[in-house]
């Protein structure tokens, strides 16, 4: 075998069905042996009682009185044995559901996590064959200087992607550890909204991005959580949408609550997709939707950090909005 | 001067199709972008280009996809994988479906476009290593001259051949017993590179089999391949 071959096959997830068959085979050879050893223990009471009523003096005036004791002996063994019987039956069928989800939870996991790998692979080499591009033309050619800066605001575009999705894998890592530490402050959300804004503006001249801002909206919150998970939902939004789409930034107040809302004109979500969109590493049941899947897992959890809600809706006129509820910050 | 030689450049990702597109146009080829699968395909049925850079990790239909879909109509076009996907499988893969060349990303720019002249020269040497056709061409009863322009037809006539005609009659003898598909003739005789709807190679064969087929209903030296183009046989 080839070092290859023996590197691969040591990483190679083996093939679930091998490892059911073992399972299944084994619950079954438990559950026959049990059969198999009742049968044989009620065999053996039986005769041992049928023994033990033959050893009986039909002469001895109590025999009637022997007799009935050996019976109710037989039976309360037998009614022994199908009682604990019954409780490893039990405790067997339980165990072996619980062992039959965890095994699939499992494989699942490692699924999901092999799936991620790839799609880490993409997302982390796209950003950097392009900035490696942009920088190889910058070096190479003679441009005039509206092809300069094309360029070089693409390959910031590009730095600005790969730094988002570091710091989605780091804090992903971070919650997971349970090392993360909330660290609150009070804020002005429609200065950060607007703020938002205007960064993805920069960063993308060409693309419709609109703001409908209620001015002077104050939380209390973690300002980098925040800003991870807003940063998230417009790049979801300028990724998924057509360039000449809008994206709204819609911020108010009802009630005692605040509604930020990030709203995009792209294909929307599919019905069946909508359940599991925040799902860890879930990038849509085609298969054919790009990103890692951690965007909005991490979204969802910061927000409820927040003890706030995010819902997924659709726009009334084409695509989707994602809207984030959070408490109001009463000042005293 | 010289047809500037067309590349479609399909990717979906914006910033890297611009540059690439920059890259391409400086060196001197004509571009046409296309951002998934789908329109991919489309722009290859509707033009001639001389290389497809491909990636694969497209929307809808992925480039393995399209890179087989084209295959099935198209053989020569050279087409070379842009992917970020790199191990080995992969690149077999997309080597098994038709792909001529496979390069991952991040690349090298001069690297790229090196693959890419090669790639073009090589499939135009190809195309031109066919055995040249003689002055004159003999079949059946049949006597085509290339240098007069004049032809004698079955029934011992001479009429005279216009250039269009020479031209598409050397084309299918020198690839005689195979099928040229109805964009290559367009393309190499009618220097097309976007392919009209029209019956003009139709009636041109319509033509040759008046002149050549002792019965043009059954022909046996023009042969029309429903959907794909048109073929000569000697026998």
């Amino acid at each position: 075998m080839n070092p290859n071959e023996v590197l691969n096959r040591k990483f190679r997830l083996k093939r679930p069905q091998n490892v059911y068959f073992l399972y299944w085979f084994l619950l079954t050879y438990i559950l026959g042996a049990l059969l198999f050893w009742f049968i044989l223990l009620n065999k053996q009471n039986s005769e041992l009682s049928r023994y033990r009523l033959g050893m009986i003096d039909v002469n001895d005036v109590s025999h009637q009185e022997k007799e009935n004791r050996i019976l109710r002996e037989r039976n309360s063994n037998a009614a022994e044995y199908i009682g604990q019987g019954i409780t490893f039956i039990l405790l067997i069928g339980v165990g072996g559901v619980l062992v039959s989800q965890a095994i699939s939870r499992q494989f699942q996991q490692a699924r999901q996590q092999e799936h991620f790998m790839m799609a880490i692979t993409h997302e982390l080499k796209t950003p950097i064959a392009i900035t490696k591009l942009n920088l190889e033309t910058l070096e190479k050619r003679t441009l005039n200087p509206e092809q300069q800066q094309k360029l070089i605001r693409t390959t910031i575009q590009e730095a600005n992607r790969l730094n988002l999705l570091c710091n989605n894998m780091l804090f992903a890592n971070q919650i997971e550890a349970g090392v993360y530490r909330v660290e609150e402050e009070t804020f002005d959300l429609s200065e950060f909204a607007e703020l938002r804004a205007s960064d993805f503006k920069s960063r993308f001249p060409s693309r419709n991005i609109r703001t409908d801002l209620q001015p002077g909206l104050k939380v209390r919150g973690d300002l980098l959580l925040l800003q991870l998970a807003v940063n998230n939902l417009l790049d979801n939004a300028i990724k998924y949408s057509a360039k000449e789409d809008l994206v709204l930034v819609r911020l108010f107040e009802a009630g005692k609550e605040i509604h930020l809302q990030v709203v995009d004109e792209g294909p929307g979500i599919a019905q069946k997709d909508r359940e599991r969109v925040f799902d860890k590493y879930y990038r849509g049941s085609s298969g054919k939707i790009k990103g890692t899947g951690l965007g909005l897992y991490l979204t969802r959890k910061i927000i409820q950090a927040h003890h706030g809600v995010i819902k997924m809706k659709d726009n009334d006129a084409r695509g989707s909005i994602f809207e984030i509820i959070l408490k109001k910050e009463i000042l005293n | 001067m010289a047809r500037k030689l067309s590349v479609l450049l399909v990717e979906d990702e914006e910033n890297l199709r611009d540059t690439l597109k920059l890259n391409f146009e400086m060196e001197g080829y004509n571009v046409v972008p296309a951002g998934d699968g789908a329109s991919a395909l489309n722009a290859v049925r509707r033009e001639y280009f001389d290389l497809i850079v491909l990636d694969v990790m497209l929307p809808e239909i992925d480039g393995i996809s399209v890179c087989e879909n084209i295959r099935l109509f198209n053989s020569e076009i050279p087409i070379l994988i842009l992917s970020a996907k790199n191990s080995s499988s992969d690149r077999v893969i997309g080597l098994q479906k038709g792909a001529d060349d496979y390069v991952t990303k991040p690349f090298d720019l001069t690297e790229l476009m090196l693959r890419v002249k090669k790639l073009i020269n090589k499939s135009k040497l190809i195309s031109s290593s066919k055995e040249p056709v003689k002055e004159v061409f003999t079949f059946g009863k049949n006597n085509i001259n290339f240098k007069s322009l004049e032809c004698t037809t079955k029934d011992g006539e001479t009429v005279a051949l216009t250039k269009k005609e020479a031209m598409l009659l050397k084309l299918l003898i020198e690839n005689k017993n195979e099928v040229v598909p109805r964009e290559k003739i367009l393309q190499a005789v009618w220097g097309y590179n976007v392919y009209p709807t029209t019956r003009t190679v139709d009636n041109f064969i319509l033509n040759f089999r008046k002149y050549f087929e002792e019965d043009s209903r059954k022909p046996k030296y023009f042969h029309s391949i429903r959907g794909i183009g048109y073929k000569f046989t000697e026998n």
